[in-house]
């Protein structure tokens, strides 16, 4: 029997977690009420005691709480935690008004990081192709994308602008670039510094404009090289997929005209002939050195972005229905004013509003917070601190406020919030052995930043992140963190990297108060925000209770140990460093 | 550590489920079918080419007017000359990639069947969207109801064996969507290296013990995934990796593919009830630098095919079948790069001992008038024509409707051996039905 193959001119049927059907942005959709008052959804699964506000707020807006900046919430102006909370949304809001300088310091030349304040010309010619297009030797070329991974390790743990390292990592996925991908790696600390971190609370325009031009997105979908004569759709197809409208506005092989109009005149989604439009407008913006004719004859490639006329398709370009016009007094018109359809499409902010939500809030978010941020969103469009707005519609929600368990915390916010509670100290010298060590056990567990292989970025709903590899990968990673001794290759760099025992002798200051039951309530609180169940605690206490460890678990849970020593063969701290780890192990770790 | 009932925590998805059923009415299920494990089924491989493998490459056209079309039309600066293909047993429209001798031996050999021009039935160049319908077994997402199209076909397996130790295994990363909603899947990259190693030394053991104790009843798919983990951990640290001496002498090749491959057969081997296996691979998105890129690809895939095919008929001739395919082919015109941007129709490789080799399905032709939209291989066959056969002759399971939510139109191109069966299109799923009517 024959097959129909005639094309279908409808849209999928999206409804699925993930991947729902698109819903119009109503033109006013209401405002959300606001409230302050928060408490957990009776239908919430995560956990049988669920944590505490401020645990919550950090583990969904933060890299996870850690004792400073839970104390910080705590000393803010305000009555109740309610209140506190609020005024650290507004300080994280707010960035440049935190001061970091201790974070920043560990990212100095002094500790080893030697690319991070090169200028986009420097990197490209100092770390990628010499004056003759030879390219460096492979330790240049992987030294500044490296040193961007260690630095954002060193962020997550260290820096109190916590929402800015959650919004950097959103951004990045977003436009995520991976740098697997050759040319990627010399250019990256221009791509995290330049293009996506002065931005993450900005302007979604300008985000877009800078990452069209930069170096490391035009060789990583190839528009460097996408000119006139044969244009090269990878990164159009990107930018209207997954930058701008989204999959859900694909509207597959249709013909434009067949996109229905909204009430502004936008055509609702876009097709297959969009594509090579924009494809079309795409040529020419490329970079000095994509060219081989860049090294020839004296010139000298720098990396800097470079408008190729002699590229460029000066025809006229029909997007969403709409003509573009090359002009030759203002070349790059015709992309710009496509730029700024996109950027103000409905289309695009609802489809910016429901992945934001998906990352703070929940896998399936609810319809009416997507609608209120992607309005903030539309509304605020050319504001330079649109995304700023929109982020506080999103954490100042209900739906923020009162939901948890909704997602899982992926693999690095688990071992990046592990750090934080063990306030590990480990350097990371991008120079010191060990750091390797580090980065390379990253890739084992599934989510080494910045090397998601496809431009869509890591995974955001549970379902992906629920495999057993990862999971084991992710333990193992902590449960090596979580006794590690070592920060450099000399004897007299040996010493404990976490501070367990400070942050127990100042939690438990009596010594009557170190026993088995006391240990695994005061650490499992402070790592999952609430108690544990009893079947939890025995488990934990059995491990904590055991004095000898050639005959382990079990014992008695309710008498005092001596934490300040460490001898055999019982091994008290060491230990306690090993049921503190398995605080992290627990499903309750999970969530967040 | 016990191992738990794998079914009860495959979410159920609002129809009949084996677990919904309960074992008596599984067990009379079974009883009527006349076994209690089913007639002997193949190991179904399925290698998914992530990023669009460019099938005028791999299989480029050796005469003739599409040849023509190809070389000097569509192709001037990137296609495979005649004189530089590998000639295929019988065939003279068609060769094989110089860099693919492995698999082009297969062909020669009679172990490979290869189908012209698949895919979707309908289009789609995205990346993500063509390889999420093929995932998750559906262009219509509403009716996957979060399953992916391998975690229904366990669900409706009436032969995969209660105590299957470990049915599915991905050998990558990560997990993939096609076992969307079954958290027991194993994603295990090194074998070797899945335990919980990195304690200190005192006390390692004794936290191990206690994760043991904490994941015992698991009672949230997070939880159960942490069960599976510990669970299957135990049992391939029982497997002696460092000593495997693969079948027929075969050689693995040093890449990720090889090491994916030779874990899937040592597990095969281990006889731990491996049933399917997601084999993902990727880097054929070859927009720029296609000539290099492919090359380094195919000459991977084919030693990698090559070794596996040796090494599974040493111990289990006749018991595998090995499915090769991407989310769409690639343009039929090179672009600015001399490479290839989205397509749509590509061949599908099956690889066994069972195979009806030679080509199967219709080359679509590449005059201009026969591409898709002015620029692809158009597709002649349902992808899910030449899945659904293998599902029922080798693996025994004709749940397609269930599997294949929007599938109603079975249509068999005789790429394999076997009996085939009668589909049941139905997008629930009824094994007493099915054992009792058929």
């Amino acid at each position: 029997m024959p097959i129909d193959y005639t094309p279908k001119r409808k849209k999928p049927n999206k409804d699925i977690a993930g991947y729902r059907q698109q819903k119009k942005l109503s033109r006013r959709p209401k405002q959300p009420v606001i409230k302050t008052h928060a408490f957990i959804s009776s239908t919430n699964k995560a956990a049988a005691n669920p944590p505490n506000l401020i645990h919550r707020v950090l583990s969904k807006m933060a890299y996870g709480p850690n004792s400073s900046d839970v104390a910080h919430i705590k000393q803010l102006p305000g009555v109740s935690d309610e209140t506190k909370v609020m005024a650290y949304i507004d300080e994280q809001l707010n960035p440049h008004t935190i001061n970091d300088t201790a974070c920043e310091q560990r990212l100095t030349g002094a500790n080893g990081f030697t690319t991070l304040n090169k200028t986009r010309q420097q990197l490209y010619q100092q770390h990628f192709r010499k004056a003759n297009g030879d390219t460096y030797e492979w330790s240049h070329l992987v030294r500044p994308s490296r040193e961007v991974s260690l630095a954002t390790i060193l962020r997550g743990i260290h820096s109190k602008r916590q929402l800015k390292e959650m919004m950097a990592d959103f951004w990045h996925n977003h436009f995520n670039i991976s740098n697997d991908a050759y040319g990627v790696q010399p250019m990256f600390v221009h791509y995290d510094r330049d293009v996506i971190r002065p931005n993450v609370l900005g302007n979604f325009r300008e985000m877009l404009y800078q990452v069209t031009r930069s170096t490391c997105m035009l060789i990583y979908l190839n528009n460097g090289s996408n000119r006139a004569s044969a244009p090269n759709e990878n990164f159009a197809r990107e930018v209207m997929e997954l930058h701008t409208l989204g999959a859900d506005n694909y509207f597959g092989h249709m013909d434009w005209q067949d996109v229905p109009l909204d009430n502004d005149g936008y055509r609702t989604g876009y097709v297959e002939a969009d594509v090579l439009e924009m494809a079309r407008a795409l040529t020419g913006w490329s970079f000095s050195g994509a060219s081989w004719w860049d090294f020839q004859d004296g010139k000298v490639a720098t990396g800097l972005f470079l408008y190729r006329n002699d590229w460029h398709d000066t025809g006229t370009k029909r997007v969403l229905g709409e003509d573009f016009y090359y002009t030759s007094a203002n070349p790059q018109q015709d992309l710009n004013q496509i730029l700024d359809l996109l950027a103000q499409h409905p289309g695009t902010n609802r489809f910016l509003a429901e992945k934001l939500c998906r990352r703070f809030i929940s896998d399936e978010p609810n319809t009416a917070i997507i609608d209120a941020v992607a309005n903030t969103l539309q509304q605020n469009w050319q504001a330079p601190d649109q995304i700023k707005l929109a982020m506080e519609t999103l954490l100042k929600s209900n739906d923020f406020l009162t939901t948890w368990g909704e997602k899982v915390k992926r693999p690095f916010e688990r071992i990046i919030g592990a750090m934080r509670q063990l306030q590990y100290k480990f350097r990371f010298n991008p120079e010191v052995e060990h750091t390797g060590w580090h980065y390379w056990t990253l890739f084992d567990t599934g989510q080494q930043p910045f090397f998601w292989a496809s431009p869509n970025g890591y995974p955001d709903v549970t379902s992906h992140w629920l495999g057993t590899l990862s999971m084991v990968a992710t333990w193992k990673f902590i449960q090596w963190i979580s006794h590690f001794d070592r920060d450099g290759g000399e004897p007299n760099d040996r010493f404990l990297l976490n501070k367990v025992l400070e942050d127990t002798l100042i939690g438990l200051p009596n010594a009557n108060d170190h026993t088995a039951a006391k240990l695994v309530d005061f650490w499992y609180e402070k790592i999952i925000g609430a108690l544990p169940d009893s079947t939890t605690h025995n488990h934990l206490a059995d491990l904590m209770a055991s004095d000898d460890h050639r005959n382990a678990i079990g014992g008695d849970h309710n008498s005092a140990m001596d934490l300040t020593v460490n001898n055999w063969p019982a091994y008290n701290q060491d230990k306690l460093y090993a049921m503190v780890a398995t605080i992290f192990f627990t499903p309750e770790f999970l969530y967040r | 550590m016990k191992k738990i009932n794998r079914r009860q925590f495959i979410q159920g998805s609002g129809v009949i489920t084996l677990s919904g059923l309960g074992g008596l009415q599984l067990g009379m299920a079974r009883n009527l079918l006349g076994t209690n494990d089913g007639p002997a089924r193949d190991l179904l491989v399925y290698v998914f080419l992530n990023g669009a493998m460019d099938g005028l490459h791999m299989v480029p056209p050796r005469s003739g007017n599409d040849y023509n079309y190809y070389r000097n039309d569509l192709r001037p600066n990137l296609h495979i000359a005649n004189t530089e293909s590998l000639a295929l047993n019988g065939q003279n429209a068609f060769g094989m990639h110089p860099a693919a001798a492995g698999m082009a031996d297969l062909f020669n050999r009679n172990k490979m069947a290869i189908v012209h021009a698949t895919g979707l039935s309908q289009s789609n160049r995205s990346h993500f969207e063509a390889t999420k319908y093929m995932e998750l077994g559906a262009q219509d997402l509403g009716a996957t109801a979060g399953t992916g199209w391998l975690t229904r076909y366990f669900q409706s397996s009436l032969h995969t064996p209660e105590n299957a130790l470990i049915p599915s295994v991905i050998p990558g990363d990560a997990n993939s969507a096609a076992f969307l909603g079954d958290p027991t899947a194993l994603a295990v990259n090194d074998p070797e290296d899945f335990t919980m190693s990195k304690g200190h030394w005192a006390w390692g053991a004794s936290q191990a013990e206690t994760l043991n104790r904490l994941y015992e009843n698991p009672n949230s798919p997070e939880a159960t995934v942490g069960h599976q983990a510990l669970y299957t951990s135990q049992v391939i640290q029982s497997i002696d990796w460092d000593n495997y001496q693969a079948g027929n002498n075969a050689v693995y090749p040093d890449s990720q593919l090889g090491d994916q491959l030779k874990t899937v057969a040592q597990l095969y081997r281990s006889d731990i009830g491996l049933e399917v296996a997601y084999v993902p691979t990727g880097g054929w998105d070859t927009h720029d630098g296609q000539s290099y890129r492919f090359n380094n690809l195919a000459a991977e895939l084919s030693a990698g095919l090559s070794a596996f095919y040796e090494d599974l008929h040493a111990h289990h001739p006749g018991r595998f079948t090995i499915v090769v395919q991407s989310e769409f082919g690639r343009r039929a015109y090179q672009n600015s790069a001399n490479s290839t941007d989205h397509g749509y129709g590509n061949p599908m490789f099956v690889i066994g001992d069972t195979v009806n080799p030679g080509f199967h399905g219709q080359f679509p032709g590449l005059a201009a008038n026969e591409l898709f939209e002015g620029g692809d291989v158009n597709v002649t066959t349902d992808y899910r024509d030449v899945i659904s056969e293998i599902l029922m002759k080798r693996m025994r399971n004709r749940f397609l409707g269930y599997i294949f939510p929007d599938y109603n139109n079975y249509n068999p191109l005789n790429i394999v051996q076997g009996d085939d069966m009668t589909p049941i299109f139905d997008a629930n799923y009824d094994p007493i039905f099915a054992s009792g009517f058929d």
